[in-house]
């Protein structure tokens, strides 16, 4: 383990705290708040989005409004929600599941942080300037995202604060990695590491390989629109693909390890399927960096059949993580807490985002449903109903660790239900909608073949939904202060993190029992036990 | 002579409708088993007092089958991936003609062979025709949900391809990728006429 | 080689065989193919550096509790980054930011091998 000097204890004020701590759990920490913060923003904009969409005609908002929104909204969730929220769960979880004191490189990763938090800023600052936020989505095509289509200065302030937001995902990429390398206690083979700090290296391999090339995508932006270089479309398309397919996996990996690691603790059972999952896990990130060519299928720019077949491929990976979570609850005692039902979620509704995904990844079938409400269905259960359940798994479940405090479990289990009422009501009409024929970013659809009323029962979704977070805000804020103790270990913990006291002390660890697998609690458990 | 063959060269939609029902098919047998088998789970070895877990033991044989059952699957729908697009994508041998396709913000032109620009497209109905597809300034898509197909259009080359129109009617034409302000009514109506009725309209008739 | 250059030497020959795959399937030398060659070297590039670098045991590091001079850093990074937004004489500010934030930082590294020595 190793050991550090620091100097006596003080409590500094919060501003000072949030500028200055180094401690790897108090930056987790105010990441996790930007990020709440930052899923607001673009939850409120998707509200709004709603609103205009329950009917056709333009009751809400313009079309030039609308298009900054669409904008704002896949933006924020993306480069500032999902990304940063999957490395903050490392930040915070990976020394403490390694038996580390602290990440490597404290202050490169707190100047990570502010380049999340800065990065932000300055991408949200382009809604103030005369011409706006960028009107054309995440993915900023060209030569749509050029000075000619896109003028003003709004497409450079998010040129700069989205490369802010990679250059912080790359560091804390390469700092976790380099802690899950040269940090674990001793005794902690690779092959003894968590779940979770497993898919924490997957998700740090496909940053690190898959960031550099949004960053050459910005560039590119950035070339055509301040150069009279000629930018090859196409070029662009297939450099942003490179990273935009890599990390819709960044926003999986880590929350796939949080409802495994759930579901083990809370089926009381040691997971079952270690070995495969190391090798599915591994074998799943290295393929998912072959596969983005299925974004270009409509394009007529890429070898389709090559990227079917690799998309495809990827099913018998998932199927692995699947079969995994099954064994690990056959021959269990599940206890049935809201973190449980938050991984069983995961686990059921991500499946219905996997299954959509193959028949995305049949260029026949892409050829429709591209491009339409099917895709925006699609990614919606892979990442609300699929990730973010894992995240709300993880939260219930790491929460009391990381404060002291239990959430509250009523609360909790009224935040579950209304949240898979909500997600489902909001996107499964999204399949209906691309069938007939919606397509994508736009303000308004043809008035006929009943859009008119899927959209409608999607905009009362997307309001249950909002009721679910705002119940979960509650139940945080009243759990900060308010909740019940939790003490070390609330759960009956198999990993390092639950030997420590809740919150843990500022270098973690005052002592680590003997390591002799990936369960080492449950095995002082089942040793006393004899 | 085109009557004859079932399947033919561009006729998306139908080979759409092909490839769904063997897809939709294992989808759903897919979602049924694995969701069930987890529910099933989850009720079946809930906490209950005096229940004590299993031990943990290496499930080799089970995970090894499960695998191989998945890579035959996978291959299983990657086969019908793949032959199915060579099918929709097989260029026709002979295209009854070629329309030229101008996609710009925010309109869509059609380019007949005799030079005519049509703000609809107006096709014969059961012959392959073959499409070029371009765009004045940036990326669209050109989508016609009754064929099931899309066709994105670059500014700086053409995109080839061929359809078939299976259907005489009316449908809607759409842009799929944003292009800007006016990107949700970049619409465009597709006329799908008998050859009469086109033949009519080629030679300068009005629908 | 430490235990970890394994799977990073894995990823690589399996981001290889992806890069082949390719390259056979499509028959020529494209962009994609180069991505993918591209990442398969520099995976195996950084296998073969952890294996050289071997196994570090736990340093013993003064790091203080507070420093600010990562966020001062990190202040003057975007203000060169938004530079290209609102004003390319920006960017002297932002470097000047910057080599504050940094010379902050070289200053806390001095006093923390002051402290272990």
């Amino acid at each position: 383990m190793s050991t550090a000097v620091s100097p006596a204890e003080r409590s500094p004020g919060l501003v000072l705290s949030w500028i200055g701590a180094t401690d790897h759990k108090r930056i987790a920490a105010h990441m996790a708040w930007a990020c709440g913060l930052f899923l607001v923003i673009g939850g409120l904009v998707a509200l709004t989005m709603r609103t205009e969409l329950a009917q056709p005609g333009l009751q809400v908002l313009s079309r030039d409004h609308y298009n900054e929104l669409y904008s704002l909204h896949g933006s924020t969730m993306i480069y500032f929600v999902m990304t940063p929220a999957a490395l903050a769960l490392g930040v915070y979880l990976v020394p403490l599941q390694i038996g580390a004191a602290d990440l490597v490189a404290p202050r490169l990763n707190l100047f990570a942080m502010w380049m999340l938090l800065g990065g932000a800023a300055v991408a949200f600052s382009s809604l103030l300037t005369a011409s706006g936020y960028p009107r054309d989505g995440w993915t900023e095509f060209l030569p749509m995202s050029n000075d000619t289509f896109s003028p003003g200065t709004g497409t450079d302030l998010w040129l700069a604060g989205v490369a802010a937001s990679a250059i912080s995902a790359m560091i804390l990429a390469g700092t976790i990695l380099a802690t899950i390398v040269l940090r674990r206690a001793p005794g902690m083979s690779m092959l003894r590491i968590p779940v979770f700090t497993w898919t924490m290296v997957a998700t740090c391999l496909n940053v690190l390989f898959a960031v550099p090339a949004l960053l050459g995508a910005l560039g590119l932006i950035f070339v055509a629109r301040h150069t009279d270089i000629a930018v090859n479309p196409a070029a662009y398309l297939n450099l942003f693909w490179f990273y935009g397919h890599p990390v819709v996996y960044v926003m999986f990996f880590p929350f796939v390890g949080a409802a495994l690691e759930v579901l083990a603790t809370n089926a009381r059972r040691r997971m079952a399927g270690y070995g495969p999952f190391v090798l599915a896990i591994i074998g799943f990130a290295a393929t998912s960096m072959a596969v983005w060519g299925h974004h270009m299928f409509a394009t007529g720019q890429v070898t389709n059949q090559y990227f079917a077949v690799t998309s495809i491929a990827l099913m018998v990976f998932a199927g692995v993580e699947y079969l995994d979570a099954f064994l690990t609850m056959w021959g269990g005692a599940i206890v049935m807490r809201t973190s449980t039902l938050f991984a069983l979620g995961f686990f059921a509704q991500f499946l219905v985002g996997g299954l959509t995904g193959l028949f995305l990844a049949s260029p026949t079938l892409d050829y429709q449903a591209n491009d339409t409400y099917f895709v925006v269905g699609h990614f919606h259960y892979t990442l609300f109903a699929g990730s973010m359940f894992g995240l709300f798994a993880g939260l219930y479940h790491w929460f009391p660790k990381a404060t002291g405090r239990l959430l509250d479990e009523r609360l909790g289990k009224l935040h579950f239900w209304l949240l898979v009422v909500g997600t489902n009501l909001t996107f499964f009409p999204f399949f209906i909608l691309g069938n007939e024929g919606m397509v994508r970013r736009v303000a308004d659809y043809p008035d006929q073949r009943g859009l008119a009323d899927w959209n409608l029962v999607a905009t009362v979704g997307s309001y249950v939904v909002a009721v679910a977070l705002l119940v979960f805000l509650v139940n945080v804020v009243w759990s900060k202060t308010l909740g019940a103790t939790a003490g070390a270990d609330p759960w009956q913990g198999q990993t390092l993190e639950w030997w420590t006291a809740s919150p843990p002390p500022r270098h973690n660890f005052e002592s680590l029992p003997p390591i002799r697998s990936h369960a080492p609690l449950l095995d002082l458990r089942e040793a006393e036990s004899e | 002579m085109n009557a004859v063959l079932p399947l033919l060269a561009g006729d998306t939609a139908h080979q759409y409708a092909t490839l769904l029902r063997p897809y939709a098919l294992i989808l759903i047998a897919a979602f049924v088993v694995v969701n069930g088998a987890l529910l099933l789970a989850a009720v079946a070895f809930r906490d209950r007092p005096g229940r004590v877990p299993w031990p943990a033991r290496p499930h080799h044989r089970v995970t090894g089958v499960y695998v191989g059952v998945l890579v035959v699957l996978a291959a299983m729908l990657a086969t019908l991936a793949v032959r199915s697009e060579d099918r929709v994508d097989a260029a026709a041998t002979h295209p009854a003609f070629t329309i030229t396709v101008i996609a710009s913000q925010w309109r869509w032109t059609f380019v007949y062979p005799d030079g005519r620009h049509s703000p609809t497209l107006v096709a014969p109905v059961d012959r392959d025709i073959r499409f070029r597809l371009r765009s004045r300034d940036v990326l669209h898509s050109m989508y016609i949900p009754a064929e099931r197909f899309k066709r994105y259009a670059f500014p700086d080359r053409w995109n080839t391809f061929d359809l078939q129109f299976g259907r005489i009617g009316t449908f809607l034409g759409e842009c799929a990728q944003f292009c800007g302000w006016n990107h949700a009514y970049m619409r465009f109506t597709v006329r799908v006429l008998d050859d009469a009725g086109y033949a009519a309209w080629s030679t300068g008739g009005a629908l | 080689m430490t235990r970890f250059g394994a799977p990073l030497f894995g990823w690589a020959v399996m981001l290889a065989l992806l890069a082949a795959g390719l390259l056979a399937w499509s028959g020529e030398i494209e962009g994609p193919w180069l991505l993918l060659a591209a990442s398969s070297v520099a995976s195996a590039a950084i296998g073969f550096a952890l294996g050289l670098a071997g196994p570090v045991q736990g340093d013993r590091r003064a790091i203080p509790d507070i420093s600010i001079a990562p966020a001062v850093t990190a202040a003057g990074v975007l203000v060169v980054l938004v530079a290209f937004a609102a004003g390319r004489w920006l960017v002297l500010l932002g470097l000047g930011v910057t080599a504050l934030g940094l010379g902050g930082t070289v200053r806390e590294l001095r006093a923390q091998r002051r402290e272990l020595r």
